[in-house]
């Protein structure tokens, strides 16, 4: 069946050297594969900056064609908790590397496992470290314990620059042929904020509605990536009809299943866009801010972040 | 005891829900044609257990129990309930299996307890009756696969002319007055009434209700939640106290209608008071110290009734919406839940970020032919387009289709230039290439052979 890679896959680097921005990373790397050995490595930094990536073309340089058979991918945030840890990543480990010394776990988003969890998996780094490498991967080191960072290479991937994003996306326009403006590329770079995927999807978005890529389409489209419901909620809450806004709010979080650290994310995004006096806006990012401390806090999502739209309800 | 000695015996002595005895005789009357089980629902005392009892003696079933003191996980339902729902009966009874309580199947001990009884729901070969104090209690799978019945809440003069009858065969010396405040205190439940009755001796005077006065009824939720509202008082936590409802559970019925009964101010505080007390129950729950639970229910209802007083006379309560919404959009939450893994399984990412592709994936979906293509890469079924664009799948189903018209061309296509041009490529990695592209091409063949055994199926 004939189909079309998003363009995040398509061009995903499949070597080290291919990586953008990275530099100082990357060397660290290739050292491993020059000796075929590594420590366990835990890659801190928000999305969309190579983490996956590295891990990935680190495999399949130190393997060669064996990569696959030896890397095994998991994520921590869709099978949270101590199972994950218990069953399938001892199951991994547990087996013997195939053409090679040993093989490599990959855990996304670790920073999601409870210290429960985390705790288990240290024994676990322990007792396989002969046959089993680990490349933790999260957004904050600081929500890994202590003994699991002490145990690994730490790397830091920062966002990346403006130029590493321009330089990607002009390949690819250039290789999907697309007639990309110098000011559409601009607007990419800048609402990408160093997050490659971002930066990608909104140039694969906007190819999708028009023509050729300019500021305003490239706006037009990632105006479309927010989601409008959020700001809507909002204005709703803001005018006063705290009825309505909850409604909103039901159907984001129970019937779409957004979380409620997403919700409170954008609003606090959305904050800036909004069109209230500045007084006003630092007021309601006091609020948000409360409420995201009771979200962590409290028991139940809707309740917490009801009160967060009475709130603003009440002027 | 009063209340086994004037059980009644037959349908004319059933008082109160005369108007529902006729549903309940048709319904098994036709057993078999309509639902296969019965959902008996209503305030404790109603009639609920008596109606079932009465209705097996006068048509002659043999009556199976289950009561909520058994336990009823899956082993225990399927053992009892299920031989006897499925097994015809030794001497050719007919059978009537009755579970009480129905919606005190949940939780840990009962562990496959609903799931198994749905089974056995829909499987039976005898009529099943369900009793329940709460609609809302039973799981709407259940609800839907039950014929629905409710009994409302006795009124005080149906149970006053019940307690009259039973003083005078009994020969209890009672003032209309006394059995009057007993019949209005039992809050519409007749076994209270009837138990009363008993525990008073033979002769009542006046003020002697109040002794039993006391004693622990089921006040209404609508009332206590009235009482909240209305008042200002820190002492309406005490209105709670009789209300069977976990405190997370009381918390959501009082979120659902603090905002109908206060605005401005007093809604904010009242929230914000909702708003702790989750904090507490969180906190409990953390700490397994359930001793916390009483300030979160302390700042729900007294806090609340301080926070705040409405001058409306009628106020349009309702349960919670949450767990309604939480019921009825759980196939979209499916739905959306397996979209987010099909992208997060080829792009490596988590749901949360798989999240994030579909702005980028639905700009795509304006454009048929590109919808098509990137819908078959993340393989998403139709129904999943369409989750995603509601206004524009079926174009993109109509794209889809054209595309498999023109498969086998495509691939020739691009494996011509690698034979015919003799570029850089060594023999080596075109062969390569070749064996990779006829892998796929068994791949492909695998994948038709499994749906075909899905259609077949």
């Amino acid at each position: 069946m004939e189909f079309e890679k998003p363009w995040t896959e398509k061009y995903r680097p499949q070597k080290l050297d291919d990586i953008v921005g990275r530099d100082p990373i990357i060397r660290r790397l290739k050292s491993y594969v020059d000796k075929k050995s590594m420590p366990h490595l835990l890659f801190a930094g928000p999305p969309g900056v190579g983490k996956t990536t590295a891990a990935i073309a680190l495999a399949k340089e130190i393997f060669g064609e064996y990569w696959k058979q030896n890397f095994q991918e998991t994520n921590a945030s869709d099978e949270r908790g101590i199972n994950v840890v218990r069953e399938k990543i001892k199951d991994f480990a547990r087996t013997k590397p195939i053409g090679g010394d040993f093989k490599i776990i990959f855990l996304d988003e670790s920073d999601a496992l409870t210290s429960d969890a985390q705790n288990a998996l240290r024994r676990t780094m322990e007792v396989y470290t002969s046959t089993c490498r680990f490349i933790l991967s999260c957004n904050y080191s600081s929500r890994i314990i202590d003994p699991i960072q002490s145990r690994c290479a730490i790397f830091r991937f920062g966002p990346l620059s403006n130029d590493a994003i321009k330089f990607m996306i002009k390949k690819i326009a250039h290789e999907e042929k697309i007639d990309l403006k110098t000011d559409g590329l601009e607007a990419i770079a800048y609402v990408s904020e160093g997050d490659m995927r971002k930066a990608i999807n909104a140039l694969q978005a906007s190819s999708g509605v028009g023509d050729s890529i300019t500021e305003s389409l490239v706006y037009q489209v990632s105006s479309r990536a927010k989601p409008e419901e959020i700001k809507n909620m909002m204005k709703v809450a803001l005018s006063g009809d705290f009825l309505s806004s909850r409604k909103i709010l039901q159907s984001l979080l129970l019937e779409q299943g957004l979380s409620g650290e997403d919700i409170i994310m954008q609003m606090h995004r959305e904050t800036f866009n909004l069109e209230v006096s500045d007084k006003e806006k630092v007021r309601i990012v006091d609020m948000i801010g409360e409420a995201d401390f009771r979200l962590v806090q409290g028991a139940n999502e809707f309740i917490q972040l009801e009160f967060l739209l009475a709130n603003l309800s009440t002027g | 005891m009063l209340v086994e000695k004037y059980f009644p015996k037959n349908f004319s002595e059933i008082k109160g829900q005369q108007a529902l005895v006729k549903d309940i005789l048709a319904w098994i009357n036709t057993w078999g044609n309509e639902k296969k089980a019965l959902l008996i629902y209503g305030p404790p005392g109603s009639g609920k257990t008596t109606m079932v009892k009465v209705l097996a003696k006068e048509l002659g079933y043999d009556l199976i129990e289950l009561n909520a003191s058994d336990k009823r996980d899956q082993n225990a339902l399927n053992r009892i309930a299920g031989n006897a729902a499925s097994s015809k009966t030794l001497f050719g009874y007919k059978k009537i299996i009755l579970l009480d309580e129905a919606d005190n199947i949940h939780g840990k001990e009962d562990f496959g307890g609903a799931k198994a009884l749905l089974e056995i729901i829909k499987n039976t070969q005898n009529p099943i009756i369900l009793t329940a104090n709460s609609y809302w209690e039973v799981s709407q799978a259940i609800r839907d696969n039950c014929k629905l019945v409710q009994f409302k809440r006795l009124q005080s003069r149906t149970i006053f002319s019940r307690l009259k009858e039973i003083a005078t065969s009994e020969g209890i010396e009672a003032d209309d007055d006394v059995l009057m405040k007993i019949a209005e205190q039992s809050s519409g439940d007749m076994r209270a009434a009837i138990n009363d009755l008993d525990s008073l001796g033979k002769k009542l005077v006046k003020g002697d209700e109040k002794v039993v006065g006391s004693r622990d009824t089921e006040t209404s939720i609508f009332e206590a939640l009235s009482k909240l509202y209305m008042s200002n008082s820190i002492d309406v936590r005490k209105e709670f106290f009789d209300i069977d409802k976990k405190p997370d559970e009381l918390l959501l019925w009082i979120d659902e209608n603090t905002p109908k009964a206060y605005k401005g101010k007093e809604l904010l505080n009242s929230m914000n008071l909702i708003s702790k007390s989750d904090i507490y129950l969180k906190r409990a729950f953390n700490t397994r110290n359930y001793s916390m639970w009483k300030y979160a229910s302390d700042l729900m209802t007294g806090g609340v009734s301080v926070a705040g007083i409405t001058d409306l006379r009628y106020i349009p309560f309702s349960p919670p919406k949450y767990f309604q919404v939480l019921g009825s959009s759980k196939k979209s939450r499916e739905t959306n839940k397996i979209i987010l893994d099909k992208i997060g399984k080829k792009c490596h990412c988590s749901r949360k970020v798989a999240r994030t592709y579909l702005p980028m994936i639905s700009a795509l979906f304006l454009n048929p032919r590109k919808g098509a293509l990137i819908a078959n890469f993340f393989e998403f079924d139709m129904e999943e387009v369409k989750f995603i664009d509601e206004k524009n799948y079926r174009k993109i189903e109509l794209a889809r289709e054209e595309l498999l018209k023109e498969p086998e061309k495509k691939e020739k296509i691009e494996t011509v230039p690698i034979i015919t041009e003799k570029k850089v490529e060594s023999r080596k990695e075109s062969l390569k290439k070749v064996e990779e592209l006829s892998k796929e091409e068994s791949k492909e063949e695998k994948q038709k052979n499994q749906q075909k055994t899905l259609f077949d199926f």
